[in-house]
């Protein structure tokens, strides 16, 4: 099914409340701009960023059924974030879930879908990354259960639930379509929180977007395949563009918890033609 | 024999009207979420404040007719209702079926600013709605539903139905 979006008012461009907007990313010529925009994509702020003083320099705890994780450090400091990383460093981490030292990174880190992302994208988001003020702050270890405090059987965990494929667009579909793919599946890491997971943490493929009744600090995360018993299947497209763009829903509720921080770092401040395109690929996820 | 049918209809009505009071029990606990003192009160607050943001934002998309002076009566009411947000929320207030989080009272001065945020943008709404300009009001209105979201995001935890 390929439903046309309709035009919405030329106005709603102009609500986003996104410092910057951008016509289309794909337009953005300054790496350091577009290395933003992938930035935004992936909403990297809300889990990197836990104080606003201090800016991408991590400490965020998160409380998973293993353990509690802490965000890293990924300013440009060169002891204690990542600005000594080389690209391949940085490419490696992104989409092998590997460190530079070869140690491999939990999944809390969501390389799963990073691994989706083009590596012109990676590249312009290393650059952005850069150029951010370094601030010296110390990773601080995860505290994590026994058996998962063992790093290196994430070897075997990989083996199991990490597929490493590029993303491969699908030719019989629109190109907004495939936009809207690769956005979801790759940088928007959307699948991440929108899908159940195994016991050992590893997303559920055959259940991906489809919700997840024990997400993230024990909310129920609703899924986004439109399926009949899925309140969003229901929207418009104008519906659905709103409330991932300023977080309203067709009942005039504004959505909060862990997508309220997506909408504020991540979807609120992208382009209108790519959060068409992901409209679009959820109309018609392919199962 | 026909005693025992009718035993047997007696029940089956018996069976029935049970079922019927338990879907109309069920009824009124969906239609009133159950809730009782400040926090059916403070809901139905949120739900007038969301009635009244629904309206503007299906004009906002196009679903309704543009009426500025409409969107003005709308802003009215919830700048109305802000400052009523802190009482409403008693320390502790956390009985079923409330949504909110604990951390409203550890950081009661970030909550209680929020309100007053939504009271200003509100306002603000108020004020841009009698210039009739379309772009500026969306934009308006756009302010103002960042402030429903923040608060939405760290100090209340959706319970899915």
């Amino acid at each position: 099914m390929n439903s046309p979006i309709l035009m919405l008012p030329a106005l709603l461009i102009a609500i986003a409340t996104a410092p910057t907007t951008w016509a289309t990313e794909r337009e953005i010529n300054d790496p350091v701009k577009k290395g933003e925009y992938i930035f935004n994509m992936g909403g990297c702020a809300s889990c990197h960023t836990a104080t606003d003083d201090q800016p991408l320099a991590g400490g965020l705890p998160m409380e998973t059924p293993f353990g509690v994780f802490y965000t890293p450090n990924i300013t440009s400091d060169e002891s204690t974030g990542i600005g000594a990383w080389s690209n391949a460093d940085f490419i490696r981490a992104m989409t092998k879930g590997e460190a530079p030292d070869g140690s491999h990174y939990y999944p809390a880190f969501p390389y799963t879908s990073y691994s989706k992302m083009s590596r012109q994208d990676l590249l312009a988001l290393k650059q952005f990354l850069d150029k951010q003020t370094p601030i010296v702050s110390k990773n601080k270890s995860h505290e994590l259960a026994f058996p998962f405090n063992i790093r290196p059987l994430m070897t075997l965990w990989k083996l199991v639930n990490f597929d490493d494929a590029p993303f491969q667009a699908n030719k019989d579909k629109s190109q907004a379509w495939n936009r809207g793919a690769y956005i979801v599946n790759g940088p928007g890491h959307c699948g991440e929180c929108h899908s159940p997971r195994n016991l050992l943490g590893g997303i559920k493929t055959d259940g991906l977007l489809t919700g997840n009744p024990e997400g993230p600090e024990g909310e129920s995360v609703p899924g986004l395949t439109m399926t009949k018993d899925n309140r969003v299947s229901q929207w418009s497209d104008e519906d659905l563009l709103f409330s991932i763009q300023i977080g309203m829903t067709p009942d005039g509720d504004f959505l909060g918890g862990s997508m309220g921080h997506v909408i504020e770092n991540s979807t609120g401040r992208l382009s209108e033609t790519d959060l068409k395109a992901i409209i679009e690929y959820l109309r018609d996820i392919e199962s | 024999m026909k005693k025992e049918v009718n035993t047997d209809l007696i029940f089956r009505g018996a069976r029935l009207a049970f079922l019927f009071t338990g879907a109309l029990l069920t009824g009124v606990v969906v239609a009133h979420g159950g809730a009782t003192g400040v926090v059916k009160e403070r809901m139905e607050m949120m739900k007038d404040v969301g009635d009244n943001m629904k309206q503007v934002g299906a004009m906002i998309k196009g679903q309704a007719a543009f009426d500025s002076m409409v969107i003005a009566k709308h802003a009215q009411a919830i700048s109305d209702a802000a400052p009523q947000i802190p009482e409403l929320f008693p320390s502790d207030s956390l009985h079923k079926p409330t949504e909110a989080l604990p951390a409203i009272w550890e950081e009661w001065d970030q909550f209680s600013a929020l309100s007053v945020k939504l009271g200003d943008e509100a306002k603000k709404l108020q004020e841009t709605a009698q210039g009739r300009d379309k772009r500026a009001i969306s934009r308006q209105f756009a302010k103002l539903g960042k402030v429903c979201s923040s608060c939405h995001t760290d100090y209340r935890k959706k319970e899915e139905k």
